[in-house]
């Protein structure tokens, strides 16, 4: 056996190496596997029932004397109308009775209301729905539930939206009470 | 010669190649959710903090002093000093007791900062699965330091015990799992539905798969986690607690409340413990009610699942929370577990109760052997 044998040789056991240890090697090394990767919240939570997609945010009130208020985005996709009685609650983290304390107190529901909503087949439609004064400034939860289906958005709030900062680039930092699960 | 140097290659690169796979696959395979029930307890782990010695003390003292020989204890403490003030209140044990100083705030409760994942084959390490973050963490120093305690634990043992944070919201003590099954707290969709997954079944899907159980998502339970009002005991029996039970043991609502917020006692809290026994029925498993008291913060509750179970050598052992203040649903509770076959071992958890846990929230168990 000649050098150019060898390196015949080697260049195809390299190249089968290659091959077969892509093949294989991920499906045994990656036991994890995808499910736990780390992966980012869903931006903008959906209530999906009766058909129809439901979307919420909480919008701080703009000037004094104003409340804030929760726009309902809903949606409905399919081909026949649907009646939804969408409840909408804003709920506040409690804070530890004790340090010691295993978990937070039951979180308060600072305010509940009622969203009803009639959608032709194909309809969308947006309402608003007045809170309350004196809210919490601190972050709150919105859920919205109709029937048994349900969702939280979380991490919403009723501080008046920062004065916009202007970065070289041109990004504007995010609007707080947008429908946004991040946390 | 040149015709045998293509296939040389291709031989010797798939013998290079299997070599590789068979090094590397196990490392990092996991195998299923260690359940609750099942095998001999091999090691735990426990928090310990000074200014929590006079609430978790007792209740330390009581488990470690009743452990066997073979069992380790890994106490997590934020500074050696802790360990001491430890030691100094459990006094002397057989079980092996080791520290683990983390060097940052952390609470009494081991239970809900991960879930292990037994190893997929012999020797290889425990993997603890950590929930994606702790809730209150960003308001709750010592939560945010909770959140550091699985990978403290797999930085001071690297050769048994890996961490690995999943992509899910939950607390440890929102699963109990058998050797088949493991029932998942409501909470924990509502956690994650529309904001880690999409759906229920997507849900489902990804704990069955991570945990390799069937998976049971409890609906119309009590608020709390699963571990507070239901317990599988192994053998397809699920005990699940019962407030009409306790009412009965106790004749009547008690003039005193056990609980400091008072005594839950309504037809729409017993029908949450009912809606739980119901679907444990369904999902296969023969259903054995315990007294059991719920506070009206949804909180606070005299429970007697809350235990650690224990099988070693055809012994079954259970770690049972009891109560000073409630003797007699304590002996009843007790009843209930000897019905079962299980040798009962009391833990006092009189002080730790109203924070909302008792001794399986306290006591994590990172390995059991079969």
């Amino acid at each position: 056996m000649n050098a150019r044998d060898v390196s015949v040789v080697a260049a195809f056991a390299l190249c089968t190496f290659a091959v077969e240890s892509a093949l294989w090697l991920p499906d045994s090394a990656d036991a994890d596997g995808p499910a736990d990767e780390v992966r980012p919240t869903i931006a903008a939570p959906v209530l999906k029932t009766s058909g129809c997609e439901i979307t919420a945010r909480l919008v701080p009130a703009e000037k004094k004397g104003d409340v804030p208020q929760v726009e309902v985005t809903a949606k409905n996709p399919s081909k026949t109308a649907a009646t939804l009685d969408v409840h909408l609650r804003l709920v506040a983290p409690a804070p530890p009775r004790s340090a010691l304390s295993r978990v937070p107190p039951m979180p308060l529901v600072v305010w509940d209301g009622a969203c009803p909503l009639t959608l032709a087949a194909g309809e969308s439609q947006t309402k608003t729905v007045a809170t309350k004064d004196g809210l919490p400034a601190s972050i709150l939860r919105l859920e919205l539930a109709q029937g048994t289906d349900s969702v939280t958005i979380d991490g919403v709030t009723v501080a008046p939206p920062a004065a916009p900062t202007t970065s070289p680039a041109g990004d504007r930092s995010a609007a707080p009470g947008a429908a946004s699960a991040a946390r | 010669m040149k015709d045998a140097r293509k296939p040389a290659g291709v031989v010797a690169g798939t013998a290079l190649s299997a070599i590789a796979v068979l090094a590397a696959p196990h490392r990092a395979a996991t195998g299923p959710l260690t359940p609750d029930a099942g095998g001999a307890i091999g090691e735990v782990v426990v928090h310990f903090t000074r200014d929590a010695g006079p609430t978790v003390g007792t209740a330390y003292r009581d488990l470690l002093s009743q452990l066997p020989a073979d069992v380790t204890v890994d106490v997590v403490c934020p500074e050696d000093e802790d360990f001491r003030a430890f030691t100094d209140r459990v006094g002397g044990v057989a079980c092996r007791v080791r520290p683990v100083a983390v060097r940052h705030p952390v609470t009494a409760w081991s239970r809900d900062r991960w879930v292990a994942l037994s190893p997929a084959h012999d020797g290889e390490p425990v993997r603890l699965l950590l929930p994606r973050e702790e809730e209150g963490a960003a308001t709750w120093p010592a939560r945010a330091g909770d959140e550091r305690v699985g990978e403290d634990l797999a930085n001071a043992f690297p050769d048994g015990v890996r961490a690995l944070r999943s992509h899910l919201f939950f607390d440890g003590g929102d699963f109990v799992a058998d050797e088949r099954t493991v029932l998942v707290a409501e909470a924990v969709l509502r956690r994650n539905l529309q904001r880690t997954v999409g759906t229920r079944e997507e849900l489902e899907g990804v704990l069955a798969s991570r945990f390799r159980r069937r998976v049971v998502l409890l609906h119309d339970v009590p608020d709390h986690h699963a571990g507070m009002y239901v317990m599988l005991a192994g053998g397809g029996v699920a005990v699940v607690g019962d407030p009409s039970l306790a009412l009965r043991t106790l004749g009547g609502v008690p003039r005193e409340p056990l609980c400091p917020c008072g005594d839950d006692f309504s037809p729409a809290t017993q029908r949450l413990f009912d809606s739980c026994a119901e679907q444990c029925a369904a999902a296969g498993f023969r259903v054995v009610r315990i007294p059991t008291v719920a506070g009206r913060d949804s909180r606070t509750f005299v429970t007697f699942v809350n235990a650690l179970l224990d099988e070693r050598d055809g012994l079954r052992t259970v770690y049972m929370p009891s109560y000073a203040n409630a003797p007699a649903l304590t002996d009843a509770a007790e009843r209930v577990w000897r019905g079962l076959g299980f040798a009962v071992r009391r833990v006092d958890c009189t002080r730790v109760y109203p924070e909302f846990g008792t001794i399986h929230c306290l006591a994590n168990v990172l390995r059991r052997r079969a």
